[in-house]
């Protein structure tokens, strides 16, 4: 992970500076990982040395989405390889969000969207889908303190709206 | 993806009284429907019903493009001609969901809604049953237990055969096809209660009866087995087949015979052929 590193000298970096101002030296090819950046360079035009500022971002956030995009550049190309690769992506795929909270993964969402980092974002927004899925409206409002801001007739026609989702086709799936 | 998209940003409705940590409902909708999308269709309905801001989210309609078939545009014009005009995809999912009348209404179609997949029920009118118009040997009765609302029901026969034919873009993937049967004439007597009467069922335990299928693909399958159990209803398994092309129809030959003319049979309720994703047949046996 490079904080302060200095630079190391054959390869190119790209300098991030964070809401916190912070400036953060990251490898190229992990600093394109963030389509944002990627966008900003351009082909042409701006030039490779000049600072980017990304002030929707804390350091806090930008730290960890280095520490993905680095650890999975490393990982993809093993992938293609052989199995024991993909077993180990996808072993990193399941363990890499575990510890965090669902407050902490909200804060990487916003931070990874902002910065486009499409890799990282999809992990994200899965992990959130496993948290969620399988609760009941209440169980996940209460996770993450949204109220509901329907009438309670609206509410009703809402549960006629989406009956469809709910209801059987009759007949049970097939038995012998 | 949040690619290039404008950072519409749902409205903070009833957050936390901490403003610094961010909840489910200060993310972009386009976020709120990314995460929606790794959801089933019923959950994600379900979470609709949150709050505005994810209803809005829930209508995405690329979350709904990717759980319609890949061939969805077919499946709709040969069910609904081009009766859908421009429904969000939302709609057309929850359209392809109900069962949906086709080939003259003696066939129906649906989707199920967690997985997508097509299933497909044939009426017993929409089989070509051998004697059906001679009243000594079968007759149409109305009855709940189809969702057609009538079976075709066997007296007394000598030759038993009854063929059927289906043309559909059936998604990629495995099927299974049964034919849906009762041994015995049920009925609702009076307070409700269930009552089957056996008295014409006979003859089949002498032979059993043969099942096949063909595809216009060449595929062929077929079993054979006693019917069983009377006054209940059972899916006899014809066989399985496979869908590679989904953009081009696939045509379905079956057929279920008994014509060992040494003996007859009867007492047969025949309510319909039914073809669902063979993955169900695995999540049925769990009930």
């Amino acid at each position: 992970m490079s904080t302060e590193e200095d630079t190391v000298q054959e390869k190119k970096t790209i300098s991030l500076k964070t809401s916190d101002d912070e400036v953060f030296e990251l490898e190229e090819n992990v600093a394109m990982e963030f389509g944002t950046v990627k966008a900003f360079f351009g082909d042409d035009g701006v030039p490779r040395d000049m600072m980017m500022p990304i002030p929707n971002v804390h350091s806090k956030e930008l730290t960890r989405i280095i520490d993905f995009c680095t650890k999975h550049l490393d990982l993809k190309p093993k992938a293609e390889l052989d199995e024991a690769g993909k077993k180990e992506l996808r072993k990193f795929y399941k363990e890499y969000m575990k510890e965090d909270t669902t407050e902490r993964i909200m804060e990487l969402i916003l931070a990874a969207d902002y910065l486009n980092v499409n890799d990282f974002l999809d992990l994200l927004n899965q992990t959130v889908a496993d948290r969620i899925s399988n609760k009941s409206v209440e169980y996940v409002r209460k996770l993450f303190g949204i109220e509901s801001d329907y009438t309670p007739e609206e509410e009703e026609a809402l549960r006629e709206q989406y009956a469809w989702a709910f209801e059987g086709v009759d007949e049970d799936p097939a038995e012998d | 993806m949040g690619s290039g998209f404008s950072f519409f940003k749902a409205d903070p409705v009833g957050c936390s009284p901490l403003p610094s940590k961010p909840g489910l409902g200060d993310l972009p909708e386009s976020c709120a429907a990314e995460i929606m999308g790794y959801l089933d269709p019923p959950e994600i309905c379900k979470l609709a019903k949150m709050n505005r801001a994810f209803r809005g989210a829930s209508w995405a309609d690329f979350i709904w493009e990717a759980k319609l078939p890949s061939n969805y545009q077919i499946i709709v014009k040969k069910v609904f001609g081009d009766g859908l005009g421009s429904l969000g995809k939302r709609d057309v999912y929850a359209r392809l969901c109900r069962p949906n009348a086709f080939d003259g209404g003696a066939k129906t179609v649906w989707l199920d809604k967690s997985t997508g997949s097509a299933c497909l029920s044939i009426s017993s009118k929409g089989l070509a049953i051998t004697g059906i118009d001679d009243r000594r040997y079968w007759n149409h009765i109305s009855t709940e237990e189809s969702r057609f609302s009538t079976v075709a029901y066997l007296q007394q026969i000598w030759w038993f055969e009854v063929d059927g034919e289906v043309e559909f873009p059936f998604p990629a993937g495995k099927y299974s096809l049964f034919f849906r049967l009762q041994l015995g004439r049920s009925s609702q007597k009076r307070f409700g209660r269930r009552v089957c009467n056996t008295e014409h069922v006979h003859g089949w335990d002498k032979k059993p009866v043969r099942f096949q299928l063909w595809t216009s693909e060449g595929q062929y399958a077929s079993s054979e087995c006693f019917l069983t159990e009377p006054g209940k209803w059972n899916h006899y398994h014809v066989g399985d087949f496979v869908v590679e092309n989904p953009n081009a129809a696939t045509n379905i030959k079956l057929s279920m015979t008994q014509i060992d003319c040494t003996h007859t049979k009867g007492g047969l309720c025949l309510d319909s052929v039914v073809i669902y994703p063979s993955e169900f047949r695995e999540r049925s046996k769990q009930f």
